[in-house]
């Protein structure tokens, strides 16, 4: 029996090792005086080039009162800078065919570009000129304008979305006031009415600068040729002043804060969530792969017991959300209509304290693993974009300070075993401390779960 | 000047730890002059291999060896337009069904065998085809062929995976009723439509229709429409075309052709006149305008034109984008597009507005829709949106998923064996002229229907002050 053990383990290992060998990303990494991180990945299996540029900024460096503001840089930075009038970004890349997008988060921002190869030099002359001559481009017109759009993104995506004030809820009764991670990076209405010209522009001389980014170029690329054009329109770009590194927060949670809020929704929706860890910390991993163990397909825990069994819940969510100075872990559970939430709340419940008594099993743990070694591959199929290859390096680069942790990321998920489980499940989810929403349909308070 | 003692600043700064392994380049740069971009390259779009099973099942093959993976694509070419009236909904309801079991297993064992290996299968339809596709590690390919034909071939359908689906289904229907967006787009289509028309309808139904739909209908819709003759196989990825071949005749080889009665679209009756439909949402701090008229088929030999039209007026650097966001700040974004499928399906622009501006942003819409048709687009602009189009063409083939896509559409729509080698040229021919003449034949200000979903207090009057239709409220099902 031993020994049959050991010959599978030995089989696995050696499957590990090939898949490991066939996702060897090739790059080059290196720096400019300026301090600008710069990652080379050549990639000729389409005639296109993509640009991925990370900020090391998001809502997490933004002040009480000042919310907002790294997202309201994100449209800002669309507009036009010294060399570049106002709309020429979109009709250049748009014009080439090619695609752009943006998006903030807690602690990093994202710019990236993905267009045919031949447009690889005027996308860096436009990269460049927004990373550093943005602020004489903008003025309080363009800053009003793109104010009111923001505005509009804050009313379709959170006010006048179903569930769409939730996340702001949660996260102002999760972490206190004072912390960084107390607001979502839409920020608050108020906030965006009371930002004047200097604060905009202060806040970006304050993190908006080579030695605070990393870019990553892809795709059919000549790299000594680009290494050229990236010290043309990069190199002389001065550095912002040393942003000193933060001290992950230590945030606690003595009780249950009970929540309800009533909204325009058919369908009631219970969201419970939990102080955890930061990213990439002891527990991560394990934390994550407890998620999907929860509630990814047909046989996790909660969606088999709620949504195929009892047919009490139309849909559950489940996961870890490691962020870079803390971290929440979810449980959302969207009842069928009229469904009490304490039911769901009890469910939850006893669905953990079966996997903190009895533990997981063989296939469940190893049936986690295997989902996200594939998705690993399967992400690395796009060349640019969100959750790119490319956007895969600089987010390891920003976090990690390596490109190259693809293997890392993968192994710290392989070495989880049955007892972490265990052992993070009542760590973190059997605690007094936690933040339980109830969201209902209008009139429908009797549906909250209670104390 | 500044740019240059920037450069002697730095310089200055990093002196001190200037070492081999970088090399700083001290150019004076104008940064005042754009780059232009490179010449352009000529492109290669994927070879596609062929083959045809003696069931009359079609093969095409694309090997794409970049990382360890095989994409699947198996289309049925009937999808949402075979769903018989009163039971809108049905195709995709069969779609889902396929994966809840078959004769030798379960739904729970289904899921699990997938999982296991990380292959991810998705069963859904649209109004052309029923699709059900297949990612896997090649590696895991023929574990996850064995689960994906059995999917396809050996369905069961049992009541009680029915009945949890369908009121899942039902349970989302429902949930949607709060989502201004799709309301306003379902109303849109049923105005424009009318009931008797497939497009009329959500791919999803309503719950009227849902509620119609049982089992028997399920295994009518499957039996009638999925079969090797009336299905193309798709395969992409980490795989030689006889590898292919092999696998596709192991997998499908013994599915059983039978006779196939495609189903009969008749010709929407069509407006006569523009009317303005508004749904009361109270309180929404948001308007959802919908704008449009019935457009054209995807074999229109228009296509090409009106693809560069999409981009002029629709895309995210379109005239709507730029005029309702950029311009006026209306609205977090404007698009508009021609919807190509069998037969001529809708032209919709759409937005979500502030309500106060709601009025005002409806007159953007008529203004850039006539605007298209009346002007010429100046050389400049033109050349931007055409030079896109054709561009992109790369970047739409990049990855398995992406060319399984576009082979889908050779497919559905019989599109010719040149169909990718010439379509570079058909767009090079197109001119300003072209744009202004299809804008005109296809864009029907006098005939248009719009659809707004918000506050009718704050709303109505502005609108009917507008004068340019009719304006009716109507229900959220779209009673008026």
């Amino acid at each position: 029996m031993k020994l049959k053990m050991a010959f599978i383990i030995a089989l696995v290992l050696l499957f590990f090792h090939q898949v490991f060998s066939q996702i060897d990303i090739k790059y080059e990494k290196y720096s400019l005086l300026n301090g600008l991180q710069v990652i080379l990945h050549v990639d000729r299996s389409v005639p296109l080039v993509t640009t991925n540029i990370w900020y090391h900024v998001g809502a997490a460096r933004e002040k009480p009162g000042r919310t907002g503001f790294a997202h309201l840089f994100e449209h800002l930075m669309y507009e036009g800078s010294e060399n570049v009038p106002d709309g020429r970004y979109d009709e250049i890349v748009d014009g080439s065919g090619g695609l752009n997008n943006g998006s903030t988060g807690n602690d990093r921002t994202n710019y990236w570009t993905l267009v045919p190869k031949n447009y690889l030099e005027p996308v860096l002359w436009l990269e460049a000129d927004r990373m550093g001559f943005l602020l004489n481009a903008i003025t309080q017109e363009r800053l009003d304008l793109q104010r009111d759009v923001v505005k509009n993104e804050r009313r379709q995506i959170y006010e006048n979305q179903p569930y769409g004030l939730a996340n702001v809820k949660l996260v102002e009764a999760l972490y206190p006031p004072g912390s960084p991670y107390h607001w979502l990076p839409i920020g608050s209405q108020e906030d965006l009415d009371a930002a004047s010209l200097e604060d905009v522009k202060e806040f970006f001389r304050q993190y908006y600068g080579p030695n605070n980014a990393s870019l990553c170029i892809g795709g059919d690329i000549d790299v000594e040729e680009t290494k050229i054009l990236v010290d043309k329109y990069f190199g002389d770009i001065p550095p912002v002043p040393e942003i000193p590194k933060p001290n992950p927060l230590a945030h606690s949670l003595n009780e249950a804060k009970r929540i309800v809020l009533e909204d325009k929704v058919e369908l009631p929706r219970l969201y419970i969530y939990y102080l955890s860890t930061l990213n990439f910390a002891d527990d991560d991993a394990a934390l994550d792969i407890l998620g999907q163990i929860l509630s990814d397909g047909k046989n996790s825990r909660l969606y088999k017991s709620l949504v195929y069994e009892k047919q009490i819940a139309q849909e559950v969510y489940v996961f870890q959300y490691g962020q870079e100075l803390t971290g929440y872990f979810g449980l959302v559970v969207t009842g069928k209509p009229d469904q009490p939430l304490k039911q769901l709340e009890d469910e939850i419940y006893k669905e953990i304290d079966k996997i903190i008594t009895n533990g997981v099993s063989d296939r469940e743990l190893q049936r986690a693993k295997n989902g996200l070694r594939a998705s690993f591959i399967y992400r690395l199929q796009q060349l640019g974009g969100f959750g790119s290859k490319t956007d895969q390096l600089n987010y390891y680069n920003i976090f990690l300070g390596n490109p190259e942790k693809f293997n890392y990321d993968l192994d710290r998920y392989q070495k989880v075993t049955k007892e972490d489980i265990i052992k993070t499940a009542s760590k973190y989810l059997k605690v007094a401390g936690r933040v339980i929403l109830s969201v209902v349909p209008t009139g429908k308070l009797d549906l909250q779960a209670g104390g | 000047m500044k740019i240059i003692l920037n450069t002697i600043i730095m310089l200055v700064l990093f002196v001190g730890i200037l070492n081999a392994q970088t090399f700083f380049v001290n150019q004076n740069i104008d940064r005042s002059q754009e780059p232009k971009p490179g010449k352009l390259f000529s492109m290669e779009l994927p070879k596609i291999e062929r083959a045809k099973l003696k069931n009359g099942l079609n093969i095409l093959i694309v090997e794409h060896r970049e990382l360890p993976v095989v994409q699947l694509q198996l289309v049925i070419k009937t999808g949402a337009e075979g769903d018989p009236k009163g039971k809108a909904g049905l195709a995709n309801l069969t779609a889902d069904m396929l994966d809840e079991g078959t004769k030798k297993r379960s739904a729970l064992q289904i899921a699990d065998d997938l999982d296991f290996i990380g292959a991810s299968v998705s069963t859904s339809a649209n109004f052309d085809g029923s699709l059900g596709s297949l990612l896997t590690l090649k590696e895991h390919l023929s574990s996850a062929m064995d689960i994906f034909s059995d999917i396809i071939l050996n369905p069961k359908f049992p009541q009680s995976e029915f009945d949890r689906l369908k009121n899942e289904l039902l349970t989302d229907l429902l949930a949607q009723k709060v989502r201004p967006d799709i309301i306003a787009t379902n109303i849109f289509n049923q105005k424009l439509f009318g009931s008797e028309h497939p497009y009329s309808q959500n791919l999803d139904g309503n719950e009227e229709s849902v509620s119609n739909i049982n089992i028997e209908d399920v295994k009518i819709f499957y039996h009638t429409y999925y079969s090797p003759n009336n299905a193309s196989l798709i395969v992409v990825g980490d795989i030689t075309k006889n590898e292919a071949i092999k696998m596709a005749e192991k997998y499908f080889g013994k599915w059983k052709k039978k006779d196939v009665v495609l189903p009969i679209v008749k010709k929407p009756e069509g407006e006569s006149e523009p009317r303005i439909y508004i749904v009361h949402k109270e309180d929404a701090p948001q308007s959802q305008i919908r704008v449009g008229n019935i457009g054209i088929e995807r074999n229109n030999t228009d296509f090409h034109a009106v693809n560069i039209l999409n981009q002029i007026l629709g895309a995210s650097n379109g005239r709507l984008f730029l005029n309702l966001r950029e311009a006026k700040g209306y609205t977090y974004g404007a698009y508009a597009y021609f919807a190509m499928m069998r037969y001529p399906g809708p032209f919709l622009a759409y937005a979500g507005v502030k309500t106060d501006v709601t009025d005002s942003s409806i007159i953007e819409f008529m203004k850039e829709i006539n605007r298209v048709r009346d002007e010429l687009v100046p050389e400049d602009e033109f050349e931007m949106y055409k030079t896109a189009v054709i561009q992109r063409l790369p970047r739409v083939f990049e990855t398995p998923a992406q060319i399984a896509g576009q082979l889908m559409a050779i497919e559905l729509f019989n599109l010719p064996e040149d169909y990718f080698s010439t379509l570079i040229e058909k767009y090079k021919r197109i001119t300003r002229e072209d744009i202004r003449y299809i804008a005109n034949k296809y864009l029907h200000p006098e005939i248009i229907t719009i659809v707004v979903v918000g506050d009718k207090n704050a709303i109505k009057e502005k609108i009917e002050r507008l004068g340019y239709g009719r304006v009716i409220i109507c229900d959220e099902k779209g009673k008026e």
